[in-house]
């Protein structure tokens, strides 16, 4: 314990936000019935965008690759069920700009065809064949950067990992999407869990989950006691799941400012994540479906489901029957950090948590005001910044001043904009000044 | 619901009236009118005991000031937005101006006038002043209910205009103007609510209203408006008043319970004589002196100051029943304030104790070192005067203070320091207000040298 004397009990700020939870917790992941068409968006994951192998008119089978990776920091994407590829077109991305993606028009077998063959035998496997695993099934990080996994399992020579934090936090309110998958799955969390910690050989591994969820704590630690797997109940309080909070508040280890979680030795797994790599390994599927949560005040049946990847947001809100009256907002992934859409044709993704409906009353309209300095963002900064500061600069377009109050540390959790009595869009403010200081790095590098 | 409803379609949200903006789509459901309102619910005590020691006196004098920032308010913003009420703006402006401008004129060459009585009175001045006293008079003996009407008109005339045009552009889709907004914030309520705290009871009207102008027009609205002003603009007006008006600004009427108890040290330090009480026959006839004042005196004189520091007396400075101003007296209702505001977190607890410690320590300090004490004791100074009242509700303003909690603690250290040396050893028997005007100044500084450091951070030098 002499590491941690001295140090805070918790991260410092943050908020605790409504969290809407109950609205899904209790309902057990459905499987989704076959749907005709899926459009698979091309580019997943962080990095480079991987490359379609497939064409028009092609016949694919159920977790067969459509597009290969085309860098160390991608991941190839699989056919999410067997069919004939209509076309590469141009759909809305969750982001808010129009993406590629592959449509498959489904022949209604769902039939299998994946190259993978199955590792039974995974303890006695190479490191790097796990890896190579990992990326093959083109797994990312699917608490919602979508990070390539195989990425974030090859640290570089110079540092030493020694522990993995699986996040089961799931802070961001509404979404149960990771809790049912604790309550339902969690031999493969564990297992995943082992497997992930055999590639980077090491032994200490806890899974972090916020104290709201007592029943998944219940389920895991039951379970974990066989695998030599530590379970940490989390304080209930966004962004609990944040990378370097979770660090933090398992570990009381501090990522430096502007670096990785392998700076203080740490790799970081959602729960889900863990849950595919067992999926890839064991079973030598492809990630093809993920948990999505489907909520909101307005949904007629919010729940949990199973969904292909490529699903339309349509066709998910219908399977939770629809909605009761009209909402203001959709939002994929949670109301912190999660981006509203302006269509329903937008599809899941590797990393989309949920599909959130929001009503008027929940969702904030802005009349942004002036700052009054009230030094509520200051308080509930979980990096510790002055966002009061970093957003009036931002407005008079001072990214110099911006830049030296560290705006680059901000990892965009919106904990200032929602504690904000004059409702300014910080983070909207601080965006736009790291958008600008990163362009005026790169033109300052290329110079 | 019948069979046909369940078949048919799900209902799917229509999607041109979805809304997008940024994240996060959650708010917490703070605002600034609920600030506002917070910190007037925590100025309540302090306003009820200023009228339960004075009285009407206190009360109008509250009305005033409240009213006329809020047609300040009103004027300069809907002049700022919309241009659409350049009149009242005007109005106000010349009045105050010309308020200002002919007192000066006139205290001017009535001092030439004092001075050359000795001599020989200069048959032009001493004619031209009586102009200038006589123009003085009769613009401020226009009734004090016609002042109200014509602001209360005037504020009725901004709004429902400003509700007009809103509503206007709100038809055309055009952007509102945000005058309605900014006024609806309360935060013109609250800025005259703490002017009137820092006047004397019983002062005139046209006072409060050359200090609404100052708080709202010269302390605020040039700088931009809510958010912008470097200084508290209750500050400016009380400093403003007090540089231009003083002998307004430093008259004290004695409260009600002053002259009901016939407690002697009233009579011996706070009025000048025993005659002047004894023939008094309602408050408006004397004047009174702040403890603080009386010390000051003692201390020129080299005196003792246990006649200031009896138990009784402290009492009555806990209780609030001294000379001052209408907010400023009583300790006990500002206190119930200071826990308001540290409940609702509007404060932080650390900007008060730093403030009014900072202040213990030096006057003990300096009674300390030297053969006799040079001013009354610690707890005399905090309980007297303006203290409290700056380091509750002044100093912890939150435009004008300091914007991490390490920079407010050295501004509430700044303060206290500045106030301990000018009542100890400057010319005023106060010295808050001047003390939080130099800190606000100090504010981009310190908020430089106070720049918090991001989680995790890496002291790069001392890696190299």
């Amino acid at each position: 314990m002499s590491e941690n004397q001295g140090k805070r009990k918790y991260f410092r700020g943050g908020v605790h936000p409504h969290d809407g939870k109950a609205l899904s917790a209790k309902n057990s992941i459905n499987e989704a019935p076959l749907f005709d068409k899926y459009q698979v968006v091309l580019q997943q994951n962080i990095g480079a965008p991987p490359k379609a192998i497939v064409k028009k008119g092609d016949v694919v089978l159920k977790g067969q690759m459509i597009a290969e990776s085309t860098g160390f920091v991608c991941t190839p994407v699989h056919a999410p069920t067997s069919g004939v590829v209509s076309g590469i077109v141009e759909i809305p991305g969750a982001m808010g700009q129009s993406v590629k993606a592959i449509e498959i028009a489904s022949d209604g077998e769902d039939k299998w065809g994946s190259s993978l063959k199955p590792m039974k035998d995974w303890e006695q496997r190479d490191d790097s064949e796990i890896k190579q695993r990992i990326h093959d099934a083109g797994i990312v990080g699917m608490g919602g950067a979508a990070f390539p996994t195989h990425v974030k399992l090859s640290p570089p020579e110079n540092k030493n990992i020694d522990y993995l934090i699986l996040n089961g936090a799931e802070c961001e309110p509404y979404l149960t999407a990771d809790h049912r998958l604790m309550i339902e799955d969690p031999e493969r969390i564990l297992k995943g869990a082992l497997i992930i910690a055999n590639s980077l050989n090491i032994n200490k591994i806890a899974i972090g989950i916020e104290k709201n969820k007592p029943d998944a704590i219940k389920i895991l630690k039951k379970h974990s006691a066989d695998y030599g797997i530590s379970i940490v109940p989390l304080r209930m309080m966004y962004p609990q799941g944040a990378e370097k909070q979770l660090i933090y508040s398992v570990t009381k280890r501090k990522v430096p400012a502007g670096g990785l979680p392998m700076d203080c030795g740490c790799v970081v797994q959602n729960v889900a994540t863990a849950a595919a790599v067992y999926d890839a390994v064991v079973k030598g599927q492809p990630l093809i479906e993920r948990v999505t949560t489907i909520t909101g005040n307005s949904v007629v049946n919010p729940g949990n489901w199973r969904l292909k990847l490529g699903t339309t947001a349509l066709d998910a809100l219908k399977l939770a029957s629809g909605v009761k009256n009209n909402p203001a907002k959709i939002i994929m992934g949670g109301p912190m950090m999660g981006f509203a859409q302006k269509s329903l044709m937008v599809t899941i993704t590797k990393n989309s948590s949920g599909i959130l409906l929001l009503d008027k009353e929940d969702t904030s309209i802005y009349e942004s005001r002036q700052c009054i300095n009230c030094k509520g963002c200051v308080d509930v900064c979980p990096m510790n910044l002055t966002p009061s500061v970093l957003s009036k600069a931002a407005v008079k377009e001072n990214f110099d001043i911006a830049e030296r109050f560290n705006v680059m540390d901000c990892m965009e959790c919106g904990c200032c904009a929602y504690v904000c009595p004059s409702r300014r869009p910080m983070v909207q403010h601080l965006r736009l000044a790291k958008g600008k200081i990163l362009a005026k790095r790169r033109a300052q590098q290329n110079k | 619901m019948n069979v046909e409803n369940i078949e048919k379609e799900p209902l799917v949200p229509k999607e041109n009236q979805l809304m997008i903006s940024s994240s996060p789509h959650v708010h917490n459901g703070n605002s600034v009118p609920r600030i506002m309102g917070l910190v007037i619910l925590a100025l309540a005590p302090a306003i009820g005991a200023g009228v339960y020691f004075w009285g009407m006196s206190a009360l109008t004098v509250l009305l005033y000031c409240v009213i006329f920032c809020v047609a300040m308010e009103a004027s300069c913003l809907s002049w700022r937005f919309a241009k659409t009420l350049l009149a009242p703006f005007v109005i106000y402006g010349t009045l105050c101006v010309l308020t200002k401008a002919i007192f000066f004129i006139g205290r001017f060459i009535n001092m030439g006038y004092v001075s050359a009585t000795s001599k020989e009175p200069i048959a032009f001045i001493d004619s031209l002043s009586e102009m200038s006293q006589n123009l003085f008079t009769k613009l401020f003996s226009i009734p004090e209910v016609v002042v109200i009407i014509f602001s209360l008109v005037m504020i009725a005339l901004a709004l429902t205009l400003e509700i007009i045009k809103d509503k206007k552009d709100r038809l055309a889709n055009k952007e509102c103007s945000g005058a309605l907004i900014a006024i609806k914030d309360g935060s013109a309520i609250l800025t005259g609510l703490l002017l009137a705290m820092n006047l004397a009871a019983g002062t005139p009207w046209w006072i409060c209203l050359v200090g609404a102008f100052l708080a709202i027009v010269i302390g605020k609205q040039v700088f931009g408006g809510i958010g912008n002003n470097p200084f508290n603009p209750a500050l400016v007006a009380r400093v403003g008043l007090f540089i231009g008006f003083a002998s307004y600004l430093s008259t004290w009427r004695p409260t009600t319970l002053m002259l009901k108890t016939s407690d002697s040290i009233y009579n011996k330090l706070f009025f000048n004589n025993d005659t002047v009480y004894n023939s008094a026959k309602t408050v408006m006839d004397f004047t009174t002196a702040t403890p603080l004042a009386v010390a000051k005196e003692l201390a020129d004189k080299g005196a003792d100051f246990s006649p200031l520091t009896t138990k009784t007396a402290y009492l009555n400075y806990f209780l609030g029943n001294m000379g001052g101003c209408i907010g400023e007296t009583s300790a006990l209702a500002l206190l119930i304030g200071a826990v308001i505001l540290i409940w609702f977190k509007l404060i932080k607890w650390e900007v008060p104790v730093y403030f009014v410690g900072t202040v213990a320590v030096v006057v003990t300090l300096a009674n300390l070192f030297g053969n006799k004490p040079v001013t009354p004791n610690a707890l005399f100074h905090i309980l007297t005067g303006g203290l409290l009242l700056g380091a509750i509700f002044m100093a912890t303003d939150m435009v004008t203070s300091p914007s991490t909690k390490l920079g407010c603690i050295v501004f509430a250290i700044g303060c206290g320091l500045l106030t301990s040396v000018i009542r100890i050893w400057g010319g005023y028997p106060e010295g808050v207000s001047f003390s939080i005007l130099i800190m606000n100044a100090l504010v981009p500084m310190i908020n430089n040298f106070t720049a918090k450091k991001p989680f995790g951070y890496v002291n790069v030098k001392a890696e190299a």
